[in-house]
């Protein structure tokens, strides 16, 4: 159990680093378990996020200045020491699919866990896409290196299409959704929406940085093509989170987020040196909380019980969550948005299509690079009758015939 | 030496076989999705692609300015820049690889430290040859030309192969035995290139270098297969 007020952690003052723990040895790409990475880009994600809104609130809120200079110098070091575990053997395009089996494996744990029916909706939502870029990226890995994303996904996850990339495209307006009311929402939703905002922010801020390092033309326009979704996606799930939340209330939401997270990484790690970076950082993001409640109760002149009141009972789930995915891979694959509302294709907005017919002028990259793709282990190459794939190649789902 | 890899086993995870069945049959066998691609037929607009770009691209970069250097000898230039470029980078992967015997130790018949360092040096002179030459020759030897770039972009994952604090001395030997491959194929260019020139001076000049780099060659691929017999005698004792 998590009790954010209760568990006091480390204070401030004690939270130091030295260049040598900022930049620890790395996990291992072949010995590491999948779900180990995940955690990796999870928290980095929250730790860059965490970063990111500090400055965007230090910007706004003199007040708060000199406190979020010091925590964000912290958030600053802590994400340094986790991304920095990520090893140097990872290549660009291997981390793009362990971004993906993260926003897969993360939003499915957050969709099971999700007590508010019409967000748990939004984020099935989102997962079938983020299903499909995997599917995308494992292409064009086996098809420009001849190598299989299986190696990094370590059979937790599917490499199967869903609701296609090139159907994901809409309009800015109809990537807004219904935000919960605060004054409603559990604990659990205000952190889940947070967790898998920084996560899609990460992803975007990822996929546009590295497109410069690919030669490939086809790598490069895929990777814009999808750094596009996770845009879409971040909007999305930032649309969640009630905009009326104060900052103070909001940086508090922040600083429990990472706690929550912290702490599932310390519920599911295996590998002894790294549960202990965990719980060493998830001493420092109690600290924190308390700092903030701290400056939350006597500037908003509330309790901080009123936000954080209830203890966390459940981590949240590091493991393949295959079936639920199987499972709205078969009922929700059809979808689309349209304003606020998820609703069948057919009903898009036209101002969704019209942008869609121009973004794929020329081509579509993601139905460039997996034309006809079918993963099988050992990478396509692999298949002992390439004739049956030629022949499947024919068969396209009726999902996207119509947009051949 | 460094613990031989073989010799631990069992705890990569990148293969299907390291999944606990049910994991692996999943993965395998997605017969109740029925999900089929959702683009296809044209398989080969990745190609048409990849060509077409081809053909609308630039190149990577042009030749810094030569003065009055006859157009005939901007090719030279190029290739010089390139093993400008290669011959600093060796000289900086040798320094690496003389680390990893610092860390580590040799094995036996494999370098001893000092014969790191000499191949450090000769690769450093290499470097400061070409530097003159190419001041000589009227050329700008602090600029970075097509072929140097390209050849850089070749050897990146050589160099991270052997800075890799986690490679071991034998893993930094088979990375810098394909830059040294490229490296004599290299100064073979040059020889060639400098007879159909007429310029026996230079003809010279490189086959010295070559010379040298044969015999790092030779070295390189005498010490990898010590390396690999030393490596067996490990796992042979384990």
């Amino acid at each position: 159990m998590l009790d954010l007020l209760r568990d006091r952690g480390v204070p401030i003052h004690r939270q130091h680093f030295s260049w040598t723990e900022l930049a620890q040895p790395p996990i291992s790409k072949l010995d590491a378990d999948a779900f180990t990475r995940i955690r990796v880009i999870l928290m980095s994600a929250l730790e860059s996020e965490a970063v990111h809104f500090d400055h965007a609130v230090a910007r706004l809120y003199p007040r708060l200045h000199r406190h979020l200079a010091v925590i964000r110098r912290i958030e600053h070091y802590q994400q340094t020491l986790v991304a920095g575990l990520l090893p140097p053997d990872l290549s660009p395009l291997e981390t793009t699919i362990a971004v993906e089996q993260a926003e897969i494996e993360i939003t499915a744990a957050v969709a099971r866990d999700e007590p508010d029916p019409s967000v748990t909706a939004v984020y099935r939502f989102g997962l079938l896409e983020d299903v499909d870029h995997l599917y995308r990226f494992a292409a064009l890995m086996d098809r420009l290196w001849g190598q299989d994303a299986n190696t990094i996904l370590q059979s937790y996850t599917d490499i199967v299409p869903g609701r296609p990339t090139a159907l994901e495209h809409r309009h800015p307006l109809d990537d807004l959704r219904h935000s919960y009311d605060r004054d409603q929402a559990d604990l659990l939703t205000r952190l889940h929406a947070l967790t898998l905002t920084a996560l899609q922010q990460h992803a975007r801020d990822y996929y546009t940085g590295i497109v410069p390092t690919f030669g490939d033309p086809v790598a490069r326009r895929l990777f814009a093509e999808i750094a596009s979704t996770e845009e879409q996606h971040l909007t999305q799930y930032e649309s969640v989170m009630d905009p009326h939340e104060g900052l103070l209330e909001k940086w508090l939401l922040h600083e429990a987020s990472e706690a929550f997270n912290y702490w599932s990484c310390c519920e599911h790690e295996q590998d002894p040196r790294v549960r202990a970076i965990w719980e060493r950082m998830l001493d420092y993001e109690l600290g924190h909380v308390h700092l903030v409640a701290e400056m939350f109760e006597d500037i908003e002149q509330r309790d901080a019980s009123e936000v954080l009141g209830r203890a966390l009972e459940v981590p949240l789930e590091h493991r393949s969550q295959r079936d639920l995915i199987r499972a709205v891979l078969r009922t929700e694959v059809g979808l689309s948005a349209r304003e606020q509302e998820l609703v069948p294709r057919e009903h898009e907005a036209g101002r969704t299509r019209e942008q869609r017919a121009r973004l794929d002028r020329d081509d579509s990259p993601s139905n460039v690079v997996a034309a006809g793709y079918v993963w099988g282990p050992g990478t396509e190459l692999a298949s002992a009758h390439p004739e049956k794939r030629i022949e499947r190649r024919q068969r396209i789902s009726p999902l996207a015939r119509s947009e051949q | 030496m460094k613990v031989e890899p073989s010799l631990l086993r069992d705890i990569n995870r990148t293969g299907l076989r390291s999944a606990e069945r049910g994991v692996r049959h999943d993965m395998i066998s997605r017969s109740d999705l029925d999900l089929e691609p959702t683009s296809g037929a044209a398989s080969d607009r990745r190609t048409r692609i990849r060509i077409r770009s081809a053909r609308e691209g630039e190149p990577v970069g042009t030749m810094p300015p030569l003065g009055r250097v006859a157009r005939e000898l901007v090719p030279l230039f190029d290739l010089l820049g390139a093993r400008l470029a290669f011959e600093r980078a060796g000289t900086r992967a040798y320094e690496a690889l003389a680390a990893k015997h610092e860390a580590y130790g040799g094995f036996a018949d494999g370098p001893s430290l000092d014969d790191l360092r000499q191949l450090r040096e000769e690769e450093l002179v290499h470097a400061r040859m070409l530097h003159a030459l190419l001041t000589e020759l009227g050329g700008d030897p602090t600029a970075l030309t097509p072929r140097a770039d390209l050849q850089l972009v070749g050897s990146r994952g050589i160099i991270e192969v052997i800075v890799d604090p986690r490679t071991s001395l034998l893993d930094g030997l088979e990375a810098i035995v394909i830059a040294e491959l490229a490296d004599h194929e290299e100064w073979i260019g040059l020889i060639e290139l400098a007879r159909e020139l007429d310029r026996d001076d230079l003809v010279h000049t490189f086959q010295t270098a070559q010379l040298t780099e044969e015999l790092h060659l030779s070295k390189i691929r005498r010490w990898i297969s010590a390396g690999r017999a030393a490596a067996r005698e490990q796992i042979v004792r384990a």
